[in-house]
């Protein structure tokens, strides 16, 4: 396969095991277990340009599946991606005898300290005790993808009629979602912030995409917790000497239900074809034609993946449409930002 | 192949070191400001600036937090001693019943009790 394949196809199977991640409750949406990063591994052969087409591809890609893409967490897990994939790749190109597993863990470490970096940015200065366990509970993790990425081939052929045809983009859809989001992220309060969760649900359900309530509850408690070790307002109770304040509460349910409300809007519109004929639109043809095959084949995980991988039982599936008016979506925007409005009046002071 | 394993060491070493910085980094309390205003207990951070209302017997007090200290910005009393007591470490506004007291994390027992 050439160069320029092999990134489409790594960038489709990291997508892939992204879409598994989706299923493993994670306490931000833009952090990523390392599966994802398998595929990264496997490229670190690749010459500079295809590599860093494969870390944007991978990064553009895992936003837009994990629902964080139309959000200002694209950046974020943009800068994550692109830090850890470079550093994995220059520790590589250095010297020829770091093992595998010493490039795994590096890079390891760069995703969760970029990765708290970023949380305590929106979450505050609590969220930074989150650090010393996610690197901890990183390094076997990186371990293991590291043995997986060495066990996995890339198959000399995939079948090439997977391209879809698609319209063309459709930038009142585009010009929507900026504004829905940047709504959503203005919405202060944990009850108005309640309210756009349940719109974005609204949304997210009349998309077709099946809601999972388990991610933004590991999400709460993560945010609440972070919250929770910046004191803020009236003391509710103590724990261990330590005041926990109403305020602090409302304001970790209030971040959380933002975030929850943006990943729920972005999922809602991740069916929505806006990469026409580009390469992103094959990467997540590709992607999704690999979900399919999972799906379908049937027998052990092991058989599952390593028919994956190939694409045996692919056949072309009809993706779901995407089956959103505009209007629609101009009416969830509109309410989101009613909302946001609404929030910033001091209605419960 | 004992220069990879070398490499290798490195930087699983350097790894643990992390490990053990980010301990380190752990959100170090901070003082906490404890308010107590008319039998009511409150806490705020002292490492976040803002401006914080309480309410008292008869009225609210504001309370500026700025660079780790704090201060009564403006409360409902008439002689406003508080006011001008300025950035301290301890604050009262008796006709309001409002306390102020900066401490670290555990003395809030010290305060209510």
């Amino acid at each position: 396969m050439r160069f320029r394949d092999k990134a489409v196809y790594l960038a489709s199977l990291s997508l892939f095991f992204s879409s598994l991640e989706l299923f493993v409750p994670k306490p931000l949406p833009f952090f990523r277990l390392g599966l994802a990063n398998i595929p990264v591994m496997m490229g670190l052969g690749l010459d500079i340009r295809s590599f860093s087409a494969l870390l944007l591809l991978k990064a553009v890609g895992s936003s837009y599946i994990s629902g964080t893409f139309f959000s200002v967490f694209l950046l974020m897990s943009l800068l994550q991606t692109v830090l850890s994939g470079f550093a994995m790749y220059m520790l590589y190109r250095l010297s020829k005898n770091v093992s595998r597993y010493a490039v795994s863990a590096a890079g390891a470490a760069i995703s969760a300290v970029s990765q708290i970096f970023f949380a305590s940015a929106y979450a505050g200065r609590g969220a930074m005790s989150f650090l010393p366990i996610l690197l901890i509970i990183s390094l076997p993790a990186s371990v293991i993808t590291a043995y997986i990425s060495l066990k996995i081939g890339i198959p000399e052929e995939i079948p090439s009629a997977i391209k879809d045809t698609r319209n063309s983009t459709d930038i009142r859809i585009i010009v929507l979602a900026v504004i829905a989001i940047g709504a959503i992220m203005m919405t202060e309060g944990p009850v108005f912030a309640l309210l756009s969760f349940i719109t974005a649900c609204i949304l997210q359900a009349r998309s077709g995409k099946r809601i999972m309530l388990i991610p933004h509850i590991a999400m709460l408690a993560f945010m609440v917790i972070s919250s929770v070790l910046t004191p803020n307002g009236p003391v509710l109770f103590t724990i261990l000497g330590f005041p926990v304040t109403g305020g602090a509460i409302a304001e970790g349910i209030a971040r959380s239900l933002r975030l929850s409300s943006a990943a729920a809007f972005s999922l809602a519109l991740s069916s929505a074809d806006i990469w026409g004929r580009s390469i992103v639109s094959e990467v997540l043809a590709l992607s999704s034609a690999m979900l399919s095959s999972f799906r379908e084949t049937e027998g052990s995980l092991l058989n599952r993946i390593e028919s994956t991988l190939e694409l045996k039982t692919y056949n072309k599936t009809s993706d779901r449409r995407f089956n959103i008016t505009v209007f629609t979506l101009f009416l969830h925007s509109a309410v989101f930002m009613v909302l946001m409005f609404l929030s910033h009046i001091n209605i419960f002071a | 192949m004992a220069m990879g394993k070398a490499a290798d060491a490195i930087i699983y070493i350097l790894y643990i070191l992390l490990i053990i910085l980010s301990f380190a980094l752990l959100p170090e309390g901070g003082s906490t400001l404890f308010v107590e205003a008319d039998g009511r207990d409150y806490a705020f951070s002292l490492s976040e600036d803002g401006l914080y209302e309480v309410e008292g017997a008869i009225g609210t007090t504001v309370i500026e937090i700025s660079d780790g200290r704090a201060r009564i910005l403006s409360s409902p009393c008439p002689n406003q001693t508080c006011v001008q007591t300025g950035w301290s470490d301890t604050l009262c506004c008796l006709p309001n019943k409002v306390i102020c007291i900066s401490g670290e994390r555990g003395d809030v027992d010290a305060i209510s009790g």
